[in-house]
């Protein structure tokens, strides 16, 4: 508990969004990777949030990571396709990834904000005792 | 201790500026009542009994002092980051340079009343 303490909470808030914004970016990045079928395919990048372990707002707990099945495409044109003709290409959806962006940024800007009002509520109280 | 000058005392209601409840404390008119008490008598037991919250104010004064200093230097690290493009979120360091900013924003405004208390009280002998 330090004295300035909602700035604090607030900003871990804040790097725990700018977490999920960085893991969606990695997600839209790598979404058209095709691989071999013996290979894994690109797993999408899911943040997990969860409570600070002082008590003092939010941490990142880990990463979740996507189906490595990917989906299966026939391809035969395509220079990684197997005797089959089939690739392996990443499950990610860009409609879900453009929503999770959405909430992350929104998300961010409201922990920014309230860093913002908490600075005036703390700059308020040391006024009052000037 | 009852403070005569008891809206004042609403001031230990800001609890989140921790480094500063002790200040209706220490500089109210605790020692004020153990002069009025020795008036008559001995002046050395009221001036023990002035030393005591004035040591529990330094120690206060001291102890947010080092807590700012601990901000300004978070705040600094924080820039040199961002100077060699370590910083990983800009975020990171606006808001430790507001928490910095309103730390010294804090202690001045301490300082002047701790200040104007003093001399208030160098008046008082006129």
């Amino acid at each position: 508990m330090s004295t300035f303490n909602a700035i604090g909470v607030a900003g871990s808030g804040v790097t725990v969004y700018r977490k999920w914004l960085d893991a969606v970016s990695d997600n839209i990045a790598n979404m058209d990777n095709v691989s071999r079928t013996s290979d894994k395919a690109f797993q999408a990048r899911y943040v997990v949030a969860q409570e600070a372990a002082d008590g003092n707002g939010a941490q990142v707990g880990g990463v979740a990571f996507g189906s490595a099945q990917g989906i299966v495409t026939h391809e035969p044109d395509n220079p990684l396709a197997d005797n089959e003709g089939n690739v392996r290409r990443p499950d990610i959806d860009l409609g879900s990834q453009m929503a999770q962006m959405m909430m992350a940024q929104r998300a961010y800007q409201a922990n920014l904000s309230v860093v913002d009002r908490a600075k005036e509520c703390y700059s308020a109280a040391i006024n009052l005792g000037k | 201790m009852t403070s005569p000058i008891s809206a004042i005392s609403g001031f230990s209601g800001i609890s989140g500026v921790s480094g500063l409840s002790g200040v209706s404390d220490a500089d109210s008119t605790n020692g004020l009542d153990s002069l009025t008490d020795t008036s008559g008598a001995s002046g050395t037991s009221g001036a023990s009994a002035v030393q005591g919250p004035n040591d529990d104010f330094a120690g206060l004064l001291s102890k947010g002092l080092e807590n700012v200093q601990a901000t300004q230097k978070k705040a600094d690290d924080l820039a040199v980051q961002v100077a060699d493009g370590t910083l990983q979120d800009p975020a990171q360091y606006t808001m430790a340079a507001n928490e910095a900013s309103l730390g010294l924003q804090l202690t001045l405004a301490v300082r002047n009343k701790a200040l104007d208390a003093f001399q208030e009280i160098m008046r008082m002998q006129a």
